[in-house]
């Protein structure tokens, strides 16, 4: 027969199961395929913003869904964070699967902020508040996010600096945008971004912002070093050893300008932080991970989505908590989580 | 004699007596007729003068003033960083004792703010800022600041002239653990922090030897070895030429800097950086021994950002024998060294790696006044 001393702990087991069952009936109630609020909140708010970014549409949507919650304890919060958390990342991202891992870390990041705050504050009430009123201003947040990187940029950008850019990173679009506007002259290389090709995207992009562009092919990487002054690439997602998951692609261009001692430069807001720690460029999280091969015309084909950049190949990341070296990041996020 | 200054913009000496001093200092660095020390410290001084000199009680106008000042000195001697620097640590000062003023007074009413506990956001943006403040971090400025405030600034200028003036030693005291007995030490040029290191060790009575580069075209090597040798220690001159071949024999290099980049790489002499791949040829620690008011919140971008060019003279010698005008002939100041050459900076605030020098950083200066 348990003791006095034990049966507590396994009542709260059962309550906690009990909430988390409630959790799962709910999205299951009205009907198996549909989903869930929160992943229609965070469609909608994606939906509305084109260049928007996903940690913002996440946070908003799971900002409401604590406005909604009839939550009344930290715990029950976080356990709804958890399984709102988990359904977003069951989400199908079509396409564009390097956006999975910013909304892991997002999420991560909201969920280390909530515990924070509920050691801040004693009072529920008050942070529940406090947590609504946070998520709601983090999406004029990410602007600034990025009006901050673009201006910690122009120092980077001379008259007659020509990049070499991969990749379609709406952070590197927009500092270079600023970065015309501010009447810097200077040429952007494009890579064309196989298979996506999107390449021919950004060179759009940047042509109207009056931005001379080149494109090349992806094989042309090691013939075109050479010419520019520096690499610039955004990140899917900044892992914890400073190194970065970004497009396929990233890695080899990486690898050849530290050959050609060309400074290889990372634009990526500090929300795209998470605790990763790959040891190998195929070392990624399931979202990024390569799928089965294809068949076309009889040939097996393989697409892998993302590779590890290493942070001995990074020279500086451009975040918008400062110009930070690779060896930085393990820093921010100790600081954060301890 | 009153300076003219290039631009119209030379303070009026009715509205602040300091600026006369400031005058003063603008003409010096336009001359370049100071050490980096040197220059650190009248900085602070004259700062100090015209933060004294400054009507009024209001630290946002404070910090005006001093922008202004700092931006006329830096502009006197761009390539000069410590001016900048020095600027900056009187900007933290400012806002830091503001900073402190304010949770004084909010202490005093007692008040049941929430923020209190984020009031490490007040100076450097992290990960946990981003979700709990505004990224633009802008402080409220208050006009209710104690009357004593500008002493208060004051004092803290002073304790930073006397940090400067202490780096020597304190920069000596970690000597002994850095030089060990036989060991055969490289330096180049003359560095007054180096030489007071090394002279350190062998008042200690360890019995080691050093080999001095003589860096031309000044030749400071000549007198770095003749002091050097006053102390008793034995000491070696080559020419720079020489360095490569030497350095299979030689156990460590300690040089020091002009400043200290923000990615952690250096900007010092001229033949640094060949000194410094050389050492990572032959996998020899490159040490630098530099004071931390050298640190500077800026990166380089090439060999050009913060460099000027010396008169040609020093190289090509005047008069009869000068190189014929046909040449040209440049001189650099200085060189930058990137941060995979440096192996580790002893300094008044410890030792540090390459790799964290951004950390320090946040310590001394705010984001807010990384541009001036």
């Amino acid at each position: 027969p348990p003791s006095h001393a034990c049966s507590p702990p396994f009542l709260l087991f059962r309550s906690f199961s009990h909430l988390s069952a409630s959790c799962t009936k709910l999205s299951t109630m009205s009907g198996a395929p549909q989903e869930s609020k929160v992943v229609r909140d965070f469609k909608k708010v994606l939906g509305e913003n084109e260049r928007g970014a996903v940690a913002v549409a996440a946070i908003h949507a799971l900002t409401t869904m604590i406005k909604e919650s009839g939550a009344s304890t930290i715990m029950e919060l976080e356990i709804l964070l958890k399984a709102a958390q988990e359904q977003l990342q069951e989400m199908n991202f079509e396409g564009q699967r390097s956006k999975a891992i910013q909304l892991t870390a997002a999420c991560e990041l909201f969920a280390r902020h909530v515990t924070r705050t509920a050691l801040d504050i004693g009072n529920f009430d008050a942070c529940k508040k406090r947590l609504i009123d946070r998520g709601e201003r983090f999406a004029a947040q990410a602007d600034v996010s990025r009006a901050v990187i673009a201006d910690n940029m122009l120092p980077f950008i001379r008259d007659g600096t020509v990049m070499l850019v991969h990749g379609y990173s709406n952070v590197v679009i927009i500092a270079l945008t600023k970065a015309a506007s501010a009447g810097i002259r200077f040429k952007v290389i494009l890579t064309e971004g196989c298979p996506e090709r999107d390449g021919f995207k950004v060179c759009e992009e940047l042509q109207k912002a009056g931005i001379p562009t080149e494109l090349v092919v992806d094989t042309a990487l090691g013939y075109v070093m050479q010419e520019v002054d520096m690499v610039l690439t955004g990140a899917a997602g900044v892992c914890e050893s400073g190194g970065i998951i970004n497009k396929l692609g990233t890695y080899q261009m990486s690898v050849i300008a530290k050959e050609a001692k060309k400074p290889f430069y990372v634009a990526a807001e500090s929300y795209k932080f998470c605790r990763l720690y790959p040891l190998s460029p195929t070392d990624l999280p399931d979202a990024e991970k390569e799928g089965p091969p294809v068949m076309q015309n009889g040939v097996k084909v393989r697409t892998p989505p993302s590779d590890f950049t290493p942070p001995a190949n990074i020279t500086l990341l451009l975040t918008d908590i400062g110009v930070l070296t690779p060896s930085a990041v393990s820093d921010e996020l100790i600081k954060l989580y301890y | 004699m009153q300076a003219v200054s290039e631009n119209n913009g030379s303070f009026k000496s009715s509205e602040n007596p300091a600026y006369a001093q400031v005058e003063a200092l603008v003409v010096k660095l336009k001359r370049r007729q100071l050490s980096t020390k040197d220059v650190a410290i009248e900085t602070a001084t004259a700062l100090r003068k015209v933060i004294s000199g400054t009507k009024g009680n209001n630290p946002k106008k404070l910090l005006e003033e001093v922008r202004a000042v700092g931006r006329k000195l830096a502009q006197a001697s761009p390539a000069e960083l410590t001016v900048g620097n020095i600027v900056r640590r009187v900007l933290f000062i400012i806002r830091e004792e503001h900073g402190n003023a304010q949770q004084g007074s909010s202490d005093k009413v007692g008040d049941g703010r929430e923020d209190g506990g984020s009031s490490r956001s007040t100076h450097a943006p992290s990960l946990g800022s981003v979700l709990e403040g505004d990224l633009t971090l802008s402080q409220n400025w208050t006009e209710e600041v104690p009357t004593n405030f500008k002493q208060l600034v004051s004092a803290e200028i002073v304790e930073l002239v006397n940090e400067i003036e202490a780096i020597k030693e304190q920069v000596a005291d970690q000597a002994m653990e850095h030089v060990h007995s036989n060991e055969v030490i490289l330096t180049c040029g003359f560095s007054k922090t180096t030489l007071h290191f090394l002279k350190e060790v062998a008042s200690r009575g360890r019995r080691f030897e050093v080999v001095v580069a003589e860096h031309a075209p000044g030749l400071a090597g000549h007198d770095m070895a003749k002091e050097l040798a006053k102390a008793g220690i034995s000491t070696t001159v080559i020419p720079d030429a020489a360095v490569f071949a030497i350095m299979a024999r030689v156990n460590k290099v300690i040089v020091g800097c002009y400043a200290v980049m923000a990615n952690g790489g250096i900007t010092g002499l001229t033949g640094l950086h060949m000194v410094a791949m050389a050492a990572k040829h032959h996998n020899v620690p490159f040490v630098v021994c530099t004071g931390m008011y050298k640190l500077s919140p800026v990166f380089p971008h090439d060999q050009y950002s913060f460099n000027e060019l010396k008169s040609p003279a020093e190289v090509s010698g005047g008069g009869q024998d000068a190189i014929s005008r046909a040449v040209r002939v440049l001189n650099p100041s200085s060189d930058y060294v990137p941060p995979e050459l440096v192996g580790l900076f002893i300094t008044n605030a410890g030792g540090h790696n390459p790799s964290y020098i951004y950390r320090l950083l946040a310590e001394y200066y705010s984001l807010e006044d990384r541009v001036l």
